[in-house]
């Protein structure tokens, strides 16, 4: 799943040697931290949210198929 | 001219009583509403219906003393150029993850000078395989251009999970993927990318169109406004556009963000035409 959000922030932004993604593990689940480049920031997160939101959503159904938890968190 | 005054629990159903006894569209009438309706209390009691007082306009008179066309010519005549312009409303449709797009008048009789899809094609069927590699699921992504856009199908997975609720989860890869092919398109050149699997899209439009239809059956059988349930841009643009080429009924949307939904609105000179022939 790490590999997943990477693969996407890496695409989706300017300067991808920035991207560094990193998977946390809890109790219920993982949390995966991305953080990219500053002027990129908008990027990942987009108009109010949407491309934030986009990754969550295939976040979600990838962790039902694998059937682990996990949230996205991304870090400034 | 003689006066005629109706009642109705609404000044415009008294309106609309109006044009169906008096055999004429509401522009072609002067209207006094005498009596606005009162609701009452809880409905029941206290009820006034409401009354308007009408007369038929005389046309010829106003057209040759002011040398102004009626209102109803002109807008007859405006519409028919609106539909003239119209893009089809079928295969055009299927496309249209663009924002706002779809509201104005303007923005459907828009024919947009379209990108040829075909150079991004390979670029956006690798990065759609690269994210379901990651997901991880065993699908290969087939890719096509159809209409002017990049069309991707997703073979093999077959299991709903990559559609999700209500198709979020196509609709999530489908955006994503044109953020990413479009990185470096300015507004304007951008190449359109559809995400599908299973046929999800044509059977989303099928039931698109079968909605559509129903909403505007309803408002012209009870002449009120009918609220449809919140939709994104791309389902809202395809009602519009269906619904474009009904003469009966006209759409608009109301709301913010994820809670905006169409309504579709009887229009009322017409109707009674239709039932008196």
């Amino acid at each position: 799943m790490k590999e997943l959000i990477e693969f996407i922030a890496k695409a989706l932004v300017d300067s991808p040697e920035e991207v560094s993604v990193v998977e946390v593990e809890g109790e219920r689940g993982s949390v995966i931290e991305l953080k990219v480049a500053k002027p990129d920031l908008g990027k990942v997160i987009g108009k109010q949210g949407r491309t934030a939101r986009a990754m969550r959503t295939i976040l979600s159904a990838a962790s039902t198929k694998v059937r682990k938890r996990a949230v996205l968190d991304i870090v400034e | 001219m003689t006066w005629y005054e109706f009642t109705g629990r609404s000044v415009k159903e008294a309106i609309a009583k109006a044009c169906e006894e008096l055999n004429a569209e509401e522009p072609l009438l002067d209207i006094e509403v005498l009596e606005e309706s009162t609701r009452g209390f809880l409905g029941i009691v206290g009820h006034r219906d409401a009354r308007v007082r009408v007369r038929k306009r005389d046309i010829l008179r106003e057209v040759t003393e002011t040398a102004e066309p009626p209102e109803s010519a002109e807008g007859a005549g405006s519409e028919a150029r609106l539909r003239e312009s119209a893009p089809r409303p079928d295969v055009d449709a299927l496309e249209g993850s663009a924002d706002e797009r779809e509201e104005s008048g303007e923005a459907l009789k828009a024919v947009e000078s379209r990108v040829d899809p075909s150079p991004f094609v390979e670029g956006a069927r690798e990065i759609l395989q690269g994210m379901l590699d990651r997901i991880p699921v065993a699908a290969q992504v087939e890719a096509t251009t159809a209409n002017g856009a990049v069309y991707l199908d997703i073979k093999g997975d077959g299991s709903g999970l990559l559609i999700g609720k209500k198709g979020q989860t196509l609709d999530a890869l489908q955006f994503l993927v044109n953020k990413i092919v479009n990185k470096a398109n300015p507004p304007g050149s951008k190449v359109e990318v559809v995400v599908d699997t299973e046929n999800y899209r044509a059977r989303k439009q099928e039931n698109l169109r079968e909605t559509a239809l129903r909403s505007s059956e309803k408002a012209k059988r009870s002449l009120k406004p009918v609220s449809l349930t919140p939709m994104p841009a791309h389902e809202r643009r395809i009602i519009h556009l269906i619904l474009a080429d009904d003469r009966e009924v006209y759409t608009k949307s109301y709301g913010e963000g994820a809670l905006r939904r169409i309504i579709v609105y009887p229009r009322r000179g017409t109707i009674n035409k239709r039932r008196r022939r």
